[in-house]
């Protein structure tokens, strides 16, 4: 052990907080740390007031060893009683934490230091900044730059070569001129991690349009009112107002609406629905209003469609309403709006859809951080992601038909000019992460839980 | 070497330990373990720690996943793991008594934490007690002032937990793109 370094022994500190505090210490490389179990070896005590039974085990320890050092946490207030204590109010603040300790270490060694968060640090960013009290030196040499901000109250200091200078504008000059290619072959990969047929069936084929060219926009509305969705949506309604469950006859298939328990179940499974979808109703369509003691018998069906479909692999015929609806709409809408849509207005979401329990729809993830960050228009929603007109489009219909989206009519939504989405500084290393979630979405890893 | 943490909070019996065993390369460790390399001399092996696992990206970079003890009496030591943190992922158990007050307090809780990185949260066992709706979640969320996805979670699925840290990343970045 070395002259500099501080001993440090835990009272009433449970062992998993133990551990946080020794990674914390760990961090601090300006005071080398050891940690002991010998607390008649140790410099300092960290000592959690709000354990149980401490109270006599901290004046024995007060009693024993005078001369050492106590930090005392509490989520209590606490009044120090000689000069060899010192108090932090939980929750702990690092920066408090690391102040006290430095505190301690001066009273210790006679040194004045100020200790710098060392985490992540390179050794020549460690070596260009010194802190005093007094002043700030900055050991700028000639292939050195710092930058200095003051964010809330704090300086904040970033180590720039001029080398990495150089290579971060040519980066973004690269990024510039190759981002759209880039971005179509990564709608392209997205695209292709969905089956070719859901992703049409979803979102269709529809290539981008002019918006401005008027022949070009009548093919990316469609008329919710003329198909299958809106008459769902109309006896969901109807559930809701009635309580009851509520049976639909499509042609010569059944579907039954519970909206108190939200579920819908029908006798037949995707495969017949979808192309429901796409055919104008006309009058084949009527529904009655069920006992409430059809609920039973109902639960029985449910289950029993549950038990076959393990059996025999059958499609799916009962979904949470949420989840009903929103596949209805991507299969009518495929890819497109319902008629009447603005596309000059900006839309905003109100909350994220529950997407780990709706169909998926390429890019559904961005589009909604975007719309759910502030509103945009939709084309320059597809602009600024760099993806194609249909993904965002399928995306706001859907959203639109479960009630999470809709056009802002606020004046200040139209003021402000579109901006491109902040870029994060850690851009390269997100990205591969991001490429890493995508590459083993369909990894089956199930493990037991703990 | 670039490394970066994802922070995993919520009550005791949530799903962090499973959720971050789904995500992690190898099977997750604890933070003792690891901290001893540093560490010059080592306190009793009996420590129960942190869950830890990490995510390798390449042979540069990394991504670290810590799991904070749940209970709510080690929330002084919350602040000190969060540091260099790119965001909190909240895993909420839908069965516990009161899962919207369970919400509030590791909001406030990681107050400025969140607001420096960003939040996604996850809602375990759904499946099991559905009295709290997603809704809810939603609309305690924007009382209390802060943003972001909020999906029903498996932790045991790694589609699920794959999207709840896609939505972190694109609450943090909007315009990320994935490798070509």
């Amino acid at each position: 052990m070395s002259d500099e370094t501080i001993t440090i022994a835990f009272l009433g500190v449970d062992k998993r907080s133990m551990s946080a505090y020794e990674f914390f210490f760990n961090s601090i490389k300006q005071i080398p740390c050891e940690l002991t179990d010998d607390i008649s070896q140790s410099q300092i005590c960290l000592i959690d007031k709000d354990a149980y039974n401490i109270q006599e085990q901290y004046e024995q320890f007060k009693q024993d060893y005078p001369e050492k050092f106590i930090l005392v946490l509490s989520l209590d207030d606490y009044s120090c009683s000689n000069d060899k204590e010192f108090f932090l109010k939980k929750p702990v603040k690092r920066d408090a934490l690391q102040a006290t300790l430095n505190q301690i270490y001066d009273l210790m060694s006679g040194k004045s230091i100020n200790i710098i968060p060392t985490l992540n640090k390179t050794p020549e960013q460690k070596s260009a900044i010194t802190i005093n009290d007094e002043a700030t030196t900055i050991n700028d040499e000639a292939t050195q730059k710092v930058k200095i901000n003051v964010e809330n109250n704090q300086l904040k200091f970033d180590v720039i070569h001029d080398q990495t200078m150089h290579e971060t504008i040519d980066e973004i000059n690269n990024s510039i001129t190759t981002i759209k290619q880039k971005r179509k072959a990564v709608t392209a990969k997205a695209g292709k991690l969905l089956k070719i047929s859901d992703e049409k069936d979803f979102v269709g084929v529809q290539a981008d349009i002019d918006i401005n060219d008027q022949q070009q926009l009548k093919k990316i509305f469609y008329d919710p009112g003329k198909f299958l969705q809106s008459i769902i949506e109309k006896i969901i309604i109807k559930s809701r107002q009635t309580e009851s469950i509520i049976q639909l006859n499509v042609l010569n298939h059944v579907f039954y609406f519970d909206y108190q328990e939200q579920t819908v179940y029908s006798t037949v499974g995707p495969g017949i629905i979808r192309p429901l979808c796409l055919i104008p109703t006309d009058h084949q369509t009527s529904y009655k209003i069920k006992d409430p003691a059809f609920r039973v018998e109902l639960h029985e069906i449910i289950q029993s469609n549950k038990n076959k479909k393990i059996k025999k692999t059958r499609e799916k015929q009962s979904w949470n309403m949420e989840s009903f609806m929103w596949l209805i709409t991507l299969w009518s809408a495929r890819g497109r709006l319902p008629k009447g849509t603005s596309l000059t207005d900006p839309v905003y979401l109100m909350q994220w859809p529950n997407l780990t329990r709706l169909d998926s729809i390429p890019h559904a993830v961005r589009i909604a951080a975007l719309l759910y960050e502030k509103p945009h228009t939709l084309p320059d929603t597809a602009h600024q992601l760099g993806i194609e007109q249909r993904y965002v489009f399928a995306f706001y219909s859907a959203c639109k038909t479960i009630g999470l989206a809709n056009i802002s009519h606020r004046q200040t939504d139209n003021t402000f000019a579109p901006e491109i989405p902040v870029r994060h500084k850690n851009k390269s290393i997100l990205s591969k992460l991001l490429g890493k979630l995508v590459r083993f979405r369909d990894k089956s890893k199930m493990t037991e839980i703990a | 070497m670039n490394e970066l943490k994802i922070i995993f909070a919520g009550p005791v019996g949530s799903g962090k330990t499973t959720a971050i065993a789904t995500l992690s390369d190898e099977a997750p460790v604890c933070t003792n373990q690891s901290a001893s390399d540093m560490t010059r001399v080592r306190k009793s092996e009996t420590t129960v720690a942190m869950d830890y696992g990490t995510m390798t990206l390449d042979a540069q970079e990394k991504i670290h996943l810590y799991g904070t003890p749940g209970q709510e009496r080690f929330n002084f030591m919350w602040d000190i793991l969060t540091s260099n943190g790119l965001g909190l992922v909240l895993l909420l158990d839908n069965t516990r008594r009161d899962p919207l007050n369970d919400m509030t307090f590791f909001l406030e809780s990681f107050k400025d934490y969140i607001n420096e990185t960003a939040v996604s949260i996850g809602i375990t066992q759904t499946d099991i007690v559905p009295l709290v709706k997603i809704d809810h979640y939603h609309r305690k969320m924007k009382e209390l002032g802060f943003n972001g996805a909020i999906f029903e979670v498996d932790a045991r699925s790694f589609d699920d937990m794959s999207h709840l840290v896609q939505a972190l990343l694109f609450t943090i970045d909007p315009g990320l793109e994935s490798p070509a």
